[in-house]
């Protein structure tokens, strides 16, 4: 009875751990708003909020950074977010796939037309700079081969080893656009992620990468940005771009965001991408200082909020309302998964164990899409599930399959089988062998199972946040692109405490629930 | 209450070549106690198996009582009959008085009927129900494990108690308690038995009737004396030979 009672109240625990609605999708009087997973596009995100909460009064979501342009620009198609800026050649080439042309003009228009007629979107005013990709190298290594365009790389690119993110590799007007056009071909090209190029060439660790023009960091690593003489590249001036339904709804919000189109100058936004990458301010602080500068915001209030932070655990301490929400959202988006896996896992495993002739073609279809790799399998819900949790769930559901079902498969194949046929023999139905003997023997083994699902759930979630499902990964993410180790541990710590608590609590579920086969003396 | 079992023709047979019972006709009276013997896959355990249905014949007729028990509800066949294993094969994960229980939970009785009758049943193996009605089986040793593995299977009063070996992982000096006590407990309760064994002291000491198997075959069935003294065969003679064997016909001869 009393193991009975102690059982119950462990399974109370785990679904009230876990009920807690996933975040709904956009209601009236708020704002979705999204933004890439790089320094200038959080800043940009940020002014998207200030404006909308203080120029429109609408309560805001920040969806952000997700990862990358294809999944802020499905995620927007399915209504998962309501704004993201965008920048008008990445619209043209890498999303509508139009040919490159170099006008200014003639680009965002042709994105706009298409936006507009195609998916609903409504494309606002541009702002001034141009944020266009470059070839960039050290300074000093320019001088020594008197490199100045990208002409002039093309005969040293044989020996030098490009990194750049992984959309420039794909993109057509990324590197395919650029070899055709330049004919350049380098040694060796390496995928990094954005945060992490300008610090590998100053490193010597690559030798060229792709720039944004509107970097900070080209100036602070004294780097040289090459002339792209053949003007190959398209502008890229930034776009916000607002769902139609958003702006019918909120006119205000449309009209406070048209007040910042023409401005933001290329050196303005390379000073302020500079003070997050290196000065130690917060996006949010440089968006509303900018802001305020222009009369579009309130000036922060002086002395408020010390922006450097003196030390991990101040930080960590500073934003604990912040972490202790992602820690829950983590551990919600986890725990559900982990949950369906099982609910799905335990029966698949218990018939397998049944039909054992079925269980090698099985575990191998599960064991594959174990194998696909998690961001992988992360991008390719988007299309299917839109952003946030549902895809972030399903592909986190999985990938939990795998450890519950071969565990309950091998954990009930295991139990002896001279118990099995005593079980038989002394006239068990098949049920009753079952739930009388076998799973209470194979529990153990089953979670184990468990275990190892939700230990890996728990780090694999953390790129959950990368399509916009919020959890730990988002101050990973976010410290990624500003190269800031104090945000990054925010995230990564917590993670691997929740990990380690995960496992230590499922522990103590297993000894509460698993059959006792000593009595209490 | 007992049974009378009776096997005509039984065959059990996993294809060409690989038959293990073959046609295997014998008559155990009510309460009489058959001991089989023979070598290491003889199908001694088989023949056991084919009687709770845990294997099922290839052909051949089992009548338990006069009643046709192949064509009836297999797991009603089996909670009449008591089944022991060797080592008991006690369930790790529950009590001695689970253990034991255990069919009667699963006919569905009274708790209090099923705890009173795990008691009785745990004094007559002499195991306190005080002291052990509580323990599991990781902490009993081999020799009470076996009690209550018999017990456990006395439990709903089966008319026919089936035995594979029950003894054989046992020291010597336990196995013959527990020999006498079975000898006890077969007078006491007077159930139709059947008991496999590969010591051939064991089985003349407690066997009414004894099937000696080979190859699947039988090779002979008869009284302990019978076999002694007139052995079918000469491999009934080789075979007994090989064990010195003691005439329970000298001593006081089975009521």
């Amino acid at each position: 009875m009393r193991e009975t009672l102690q059982r119950l109240v462990w399974v109370g625990l785990l679904v009230a751990a876990l009920t807690p609605a996933v975040s709904a999708g956009p209601a009236a009087g708020r704002i979705v708003i999204g933004a890439k997973n790089f320094t200038e596009q959080i800043i940009l995100g940020e002014m998207l909020a200030i404006l909308a909460e203080e120029g429109a009064g609408l309560e805001v979501v920040k969806k952000f950074p997700l990862g990358g342009s294809h999944i802020c620009f499905e995620a927007i198609k399915k209504g998962e977010i309501d704004v993201y800026p965008e920048y008008t050649g990445t619209a043209l080439a890498a999303i509508l796939k139009l040919p490159i042309v170099p006008d200014r003009v003639a680009v965002y228009k042709s994105v706009k037309e298409a936006f507009e007629g195609q998916y609903g979107l409504t494309v606002l005013k541009p702002l001034d700079f141009n944020n266009t990709y470059t070839l960039t190298l050290t300074a000093a290594r320019a001088k020594a081969l008197s490199v100045k365009s990208i002409t002039d790389l093309v005969p040293h690119a044989r020996e030098m080893l490009l990194g750049c993110t992984h959309e420039f590799v794909e993109r057509p007007d990324g590197l395919p656009g650029l070899q055709k056009t330049y004919g350049i071909e380098f040694r060796e090209v390496k995928a990094l992620d954005p945060g992490l190029t300008y610090k590998a060439l100053a490193e010597g660790k690559i030798d060229v990468c792709d720039g944004y023009m509107t970097d900070g960091r080209i100036k602070a690593y004294n780097l040289q940005v090459l002339d792209d003489d053949r003007r190959f590249f398209p502008p890229y001036q930034a776009l916000p771009v607002v769902r139609t339904e958003i702006v019918r709804k909120h006119p205000k919000f449309r009209e406070a965001v048209e007040r910042l189109g023409g401005l933001v100058t290329d050196e303005e936004m390379r000073e302020m991408n500079y003070a997050v990458d290196d000065g130690g301010k917060t996006a949010e602080e440089v968006a509303r200082a900018y802001l305020a500068s222009k009369g579009l915001a309130r000036h922060p209030i002086a002395g408020a909020k010390v922006s450097s932070h003196s030390g991990f655990l101040a930080y960590m301490w500073d934003r604990r309302a912040y972490l202790a929400g992602l820690t829950a959202v983590h551990l919600q988006i986890t725990g559900i998964a982990v949950l369906l896996a099982s609910l799905v896992g335990l029966p698949f495993g218990i018939l397998l164990s049944r039909k054992p002739q079925m269980a090698p073609a099985s575990l191998m279809i599960i064991n594959v899409v174990q194998t696909i790799p998690s961001l992988a399998l992360l991008g390719f819900m988007v299309p299917l599930l839109g952003i946030g949790a549902v895809p972030a769930i399903f592909a986190l559901f999985l990938y939990a399959l795998l450890p519950i079902v071969r565990n309950t498969f091998t954990g009930i194949r295991g139990v002896d089988v001279a118990l099995l046929e005593a079980a038989r023999g002394l006239g068990m139905t098949d049920r009753q062998v079952l739930f009388m003997v076998e799973l209470p023997l194979a529990l153990p083994v089953i979670m184990a199972g468990v275990r190892t699902s939700t230990v890996i759930n728990i780090g694999t979630a953390t790129l959950a946040a990368l399509i916009g499902a919020g959890g730990l990964g988002e101050p990973i993410f976010r410290g990624i692109a500003m190269v800031d180790p104090n945000v990054i541990l925010s995230g990564a710590v917590p993670a691997a405490l929740l990990a380690v608590a995960a496992d230590l609590l499922l522990a103590r579920l297993e000894m509460a629930l698993a059959p006792r086969r000593r009595s209490k003396r | 209450m007992s049974l009378e079992i009776e096997l005509s023709k039984v065959t059990k047979s996993y294809g060409p070549g690989k038959t293990v019972v073959r046609e295997l006709s014998l008559v155990l009276p009510a309460g009489k106690t058959l001991c089989i013997i023979g070598t290491s896959g003889c199908g001694k355990t088989t023949t056991l198996k084919l009687i709770n249905r845990l294997i099922e014949p290839t052909s051949g007729e089992l009548r338990i009582g006069g009643r046709d028990v192949l064509s009836g509800d297999v797991i009603a066949l089996r909670r009449s009959i008591g089944y022991v294993i060797q080592e008991g094969g006690l369930f790790p994960h529950m009590s001695v008085a689970q253990n034991v229980g255990l069919v009667a939970r699963l006919l569905a009785w009274e708790p209090e009927r099923v705890a009173r009758r795990v008691d009785e049943l745990l004094e007559l193996v002499n195991l306190d129900p005080g002291e052990y009605r509580h323990r599991y089986p990781e902490e009993l040793s081999g020799g009470q494990r076996q009690r209550v593995g018999v017990a456990r299977a006395l439990m709903a009063d089966p008319p026919i108690v089936l035995m594979d070996e029950p003894f054989g992982a046992l020291d010597p000096i336990t196995r013959i308690g527990l020999q006498n006590e079975f000898l006890r407990l077969k007078r006491e309760l007077g159930k139709t038995i059947v008991f496999v064994t590969h010591d051939l002291p064991e089985a003349f000491k407690l066997g009414d009737l004894i099937l000696l198997m080979h190859a699947g075959e039988l090779m002979q069935l008869g009284t302990p004396h019978e076999l002694l003294r007139k052995p079918a065969s000469s491999f009934v003679t080789d075979f007994l030979q090989a064990h010195t064997i003691h005439d329970p016909q000298g001593d006081a001869p089975d009521a």
